[in-house]
């Protein structure tokens, strides 16, 4: 008898839950949502991935990309990360995260990987610098009318002759690394020295220099030349 | 993966909020935690190995979600007001007898009717402590239930 009751008791406790039919929707877009705002949180702490690993380098750059005006998709990326820049705003972060140019988003480059074309999107921001997003192109949306899934970063614009860079890899292309870097001031080119002692000649545009690498690979260090000037270093920490 | 995922949401998603929703001891943050451990689970299903049902790693991040619910859940500021049953006694399952283990096995077991193994690769316990878990859990309430005083 005293078992039924707990049974009973049980029952009264957490009634029976009743269908949801938009339930599975919105499960997706949560996964959407939260994806995008994993790629922010690392856009407004300025948290590239310093992970001296992979590299051997695929990708070669393609012409004409730069300047192209960027997808709904691309732009909805940056307009989400301007709605993260205003919440951080309203939880008292102040104005410490930059807000993109939405209607000024264009390619900067275009390299081919493994998984396809890998590109480079940049809006100007209103501190002065630039926001920049990373995608490969035949990714879609999770949701129709979403956002872009991949990852990004804003810079303030500060010129201190520095080399930004960072080497990951993401769950949905686990062969490749992605070597992303800014250099903060002007370059035309970087040259990537691996660990193993090859080397790599990269053009920077508008900053940002893009490669697929080879997982496995390490970077050893990175030098850039404006011209027959080398302007900025990156050496890996031991 | 994501076929699989959402098959298993259709297929068990009242079991899944009533067990978490115990957890969370909220009805609606019960839910809410169901519908963010699938959006985890979408997110992460590339880490999922295969070492084990897919049902038992998704338990797993609904019963995490749940308990971080109720972490989450704010305060009781004031008490509603008692509803007496039409004997006066408003009967009341004392389970803040039981250990926060023990209350987790009874809701995954009760809510679910998962079985021993499936219970300990949620919780990431033996299915022998399960079995052992449980059997306390409804002796301690057995107990409380048989000496409670009735009106």
């Amino acid at each position: 008898m005293t078992e039924k009751r707990i049974d009973d008791l049980l029952d009264a406790l957490v009634t029976p839950f009743g269908p949801r039919p938009d339930g599975w929707e919105d499960v997706l877009s949560r996964a959407s949502r939260a994806r995008r705002r994993y790629a922010l949180v690392a856009a407004a702490a300025f948290a590239l991935l310093l992970v001296p690993t992979a590299v051997a380098l695929h990708g070669e750059v393609t012409s004409l990309f730069q300047g192209t005006p960027a997808p709904p998709a691309v732009s909805n990326t940056f307009e989400g990360g301007n709605r993260m820049a205003d919440l951080a705003a309203q939880k008292g972060m102040g104005a410490r995260f930059p807000h993109a140019d939405v209607s000024q988003a264009h390619g900067v480059l275009q390299i081919q990987t493994l998984y396809g074309p890998q590109d480079v999107w940049a809006a100007p921001n209103d501190h002065g610098g630039t926001c920049y997003f990373v995608d490969y192109a035949n990714d879609e949306p999770t949701e129709p009318g979403g956002a872009q899934p991949g990852g990004g970063t804003c810079d303030s614009g500060e010129q201190d002759a520095t080399i930004n860079t960072s080497l990951g890899w993401e769950l949905a292309h686990p062969e490749v690394s992605t070597l992303f870097g800014l250099v903060r001031t002007q370059a035309d080119r970087v040259v990537v020295r691996l660990k193993d002692g090859s080397t790599r000649t990269l053009p920077v545009v508008e900053g940002a220099f893009l490669a697929s690498l080879d997982k496995g690979a390490k970077l050893d260090h990175i030098t850039a030349y404006d011209g027959d000037e080398q302007v900025a270093t990156w050496t890996a920490p031991d | 993966m994501i076929d699989a995922l959402e098959q298993l949401y259709r297929a068990r998603r009242p079991e899944f909020c009533r067990a978490a929703a115990a957890i969370a001891g909220d009805r609606a943050l019960g839910e809410d935690a169901v519908q963010e451990a699938f959006a985890r689970a979408v997110r992460k299903r590339r880490s999922f190995r295969g070492r084990g049902p897919l049902e038992a790693w998704v338990w797993r991040i609904v019963v995490n979600a749940a308990r971080d619910a109720r972490r989450r859940r704010p305060a009781l500021i004031a008490l509603a007001p008692p509803t007496a049953a039409s004997n006066g006694h408003a009967p009341i399952l004392p389970l803040e007898l039981l250990s926060d283990r023990q209350r987790e096995v009874l809701f995954l077991h009760y809510y679910a009717d998962l079985d021993y193994a499936t219970i300990a690769d949620a919780l990431g316990i033996s299915a022998g402590t399960v079995g052992a878990t449980l059997s306390t859990a409804r002796r301690l309430l057995r107990q409380a239930l048989a000496t409670e005083v009735r009106p």
